[in-house]
């Protein structure tokens, strides 16, 4: 009871803080992820996202989007596409390959452009800006959470947002209520076999608080494994395959992994002394558990139920 | 005699490289744990189990790879004339990445049975495609063979990265690893078949020693000696394109070993086809090892990739051959 009322308590003041916060009409003056401001005259209409990724969350709260750019492959995320499609989002260029014409095309009133990773438009952002306003979001800086309260902002649904971040909270207490876990810790690994990095999650990244909040102890990997010139990111540490024989942890998830891959994990013979190779508890996290968002993360907590619920 | 004495230093340095990367890695192992992995080994011991099913099988296949490129690159060298011969520059290693590129984007996985296959098979057809365009049959200019041999090289490596941009994801990570050049995770799987094939190759080139010496005096020198010039080219040919397109399944395009490693040779044991296959046999595996341990050690805990390691290390060893030695005293 104590949890739930805190929740309607936490949600009521989040609320009535976004609506007494700094906005409350248009025009509005957004903040970007350089510290710069894009003045909005009107909520927008016509949204063009050139990031595969933030066009998840623009999706799960309703927002606007007419056009989004698509993966390197030319698709959109297997998560939200049903959503996309229905909605009519039409399909621009690949990731990388910035079209202006089309931007130009399209007439839309609000572009939203990722700072970093390979959907980012950002070298583009001088010509975007004269086609419409450019919001730009570090999404690779902040959760899953806080990215969907920043494009709420920007394009007037704090309400929906807000509904949205609760119900998932509260669907994520509710999960946890039925679930038996396995004894001990548990770890996140991209497993990509010897040949290639292996990321591990960190305890505080997008996926491992997504395991805290079910209620697993997650394994932290020490920074010193990343094996990469750039620093360890929030969500994952980029660790070398031979790393990979270090970890502690009776359960392993497998990051964008489906059965065929656990079976894979679990019959690596360098391996075999993994607590959770050895206790049998390798699972899966979902074939789009790679990307957080709140379609995805909703996945991630669904098979997590199928796996461990009946309790 | 005196002088195949002088292989005894170069297989001492095989044999310390080989060693070496055993004791290096990006997962810190001391010493008397990697000896123990060797020596009393204990299967439930991740570390253990780490050196002997990942790093020992790794370095074996350095040697095995590199032992293939100096071999292949040295009757290369001496079938076309051509001091610069080498199967990365001659279209038979980016004939092999094609082929191997398209079997893997084909089928979705990286399976060692089938790329040694086509590694090969690739192999055969880029060496005969440049082999036609350079007009070999006809002249032996060598200046036209590499010509030809660059230009085709860069066609197929566009279309490899071409086959690259759409494979799946999952393929794609291994893949570009593999495309440079790489013998991270390369287990014993890939090992047992790339040995055996390049040990049958090593073979057939020793046997074909002889007759490479006369064909080496010149065609019509050669031919005055009894040797029948057409029959010595397509059987070692035959043997550089096994070599080469094993040597590329199992670890990737590398470039660099296959034309140093003979002209170190040369230098070494002289231009007689025994000791120099021999000498390049065993210096394209310590230079293959080299780049491989370099690139672990070098690179912290970011893996350099072999390809990459040996053309950095084996570029400025070329140049250097090239301003000491004067390169077309083939």
């Amino acid at each position: 009871m104590n949890r739930r009322s805190f929740l309607t308590l936490a949600t009521c003041a989040a609320a009535l803080g976004s609506s007494v916060g700094a906005v409350t009409g248009w025009p509005r003056r957004l903040t970007n992820a350089d510290g710069s401001e894009t003045a909005l005259p009107r909520a927008p209409a016509r949204i063009l996202s050139t990031s595969v990724t933030l066009t998840g969350s623009l999706l799960a709260i309703g927002a606007p989007v007419i056009a989004s750019a698509t993966t390197v492959r030319g698709a959109f995320f297997d998560q939200w596409q049903a959503e996309a499609r229905a909605r009519g989002v039409e399909k621009l260029w690949r990731a990388g390959s910035i079209d202006l014409e089309a931007a130009w095309a399209l007439e839309p009133d609000l572009i939203v452009v990722s700072a970093g990773g390979a959907d980012s438009a950002l070298a583009q952002r001088a010509a975007l800006a004269e086609v419409a306003p450019v919001l730009v979001l570090d999404y690779g800086a902040m959760a899953w959470e806080n990215l969907t309260r920043r494009l709420a902002q920007a394009t007037g649904r704090e309400a929906e947002a807000e509904a949205l971040l609760t119900g998932f909270a509260e669907t994520l207490d509710a999960t946890r209520a039925t679930l038996t876990l396995p004894d001990g810790r548990a770890n996140i690994v991209s497993y990509n076999g010897p040949g290639a990095p292996n990321p591990i999650a960190r305890a505080k990244g997008a996926h491992g608080r997504l395991l805290t909040g079910l209620g697993f102890d997650l394994e932290d990997p020490p920074t010193g494994w990343q094996s990469a010139s750039m620093p360890a990111s929030a969500d994952v540490v980029r660790a070398s395959y031979e790393h990979l024989t270090q970890l502690r942890a009776e359960t392993t998830f497998l990051l964008a992994g489906t059965k065929a891959d656990a079976a894979r994990f679990m019959a690596d013979p360098i391996l075999a002394n993994l607590p959770s190779v050895q206790r049998g508890q390798v699972y899966g996290l979902g074939k789009n558990s790679f990307r957080i968002d709140y379609y995805s993360a909703r996945e991630v907590v669904d098979g997590i139920a199928r796996q461990f619920g009946g309790a | 005699m005196a002088r195949t004495r002088r292989l005894w230093p170069t297989l001492g340095l095989l044999v310390a490289v080989t060693l070496a990367s055993l004791f290096f890695g990006p997962r810190e192992i001391t010493p008397d744990v990697t000896l123990e992995a060797l020596l009393r080994f204990d299967p439930t011991d991740g570390a253990h189990l780490l050196v002997r099913e990942q790093r020992l099988p790794r370095a074996l296949l350095a040697l095995v790879v590199g032992a293939a490129l100096g071999a292949a690159g040295a009757m290369m060298q001496t079938l076309t004339r051509n001091p610069l011969a080498d199967p990365g520059l001659l279209g038979v290693s980016a004939g092999a990445t094609l082929a191997i590129v398209c079997l893997i984007a084909l089928t979705g996985r990286i399976d060692i049975g089938g790329s040694l296959w086509a590694g090969i098979g690739g192999a055969g057809l880029g060496g005969a495609a440049v082999f036609a365009l350079g007009g070999m049959a006809r002249t032996r200019d060598p200046v036209r063979l590499v010509l030809a041999g660059a230009a085709l090289s860069i066609v197929l490596l566009t279309l490899t990265r071409l086959v690259t941009v759409n494979v799946e994801a999952h393929v794609f990570d291994q893949f570009r690893h593999w495309a440079v050049g790489s013998l991270q995770g390369r287990d014993w799987q890939v090992l047992g078949p790339a040995a055996a094939l390049v040990a049958l190759g090593a073979l057939a080139a020793l046997a074909l020693a002889r007759p490479l010496d006369a064909l080496a005096l010149g065609q019509d020198f050669g031919q005055s000696l009894g040797a029948d010039p057409r029959r010595i080219w397509l059987a070692a040919a035959g043997v550089i394109v096994v070599l080469s397109g094993v040597a590329t399944a199992a670890a990737g395009p590398i470039t660099f070993v296959g034309l140093s490693a003979p002209h170190l040779a040369r230098h070494i044991v002289g231009p007689a086809h025994r000791g120099l296959l021999l000498a390049s046999m065993i210096l394209g595996g310590a230079l293959v090892g080299i780049a491989d341990l370099a690139g672990r050690v070098i690179g912290g805990p970011t893996q350099i990739d072999v390809g990459i390691m040996a053309a950095l290390i084996g570029g400025p060893v070329f140049v250097a051959l090239a301003r000491r030695m004067r390169m077309n005293a083939l």
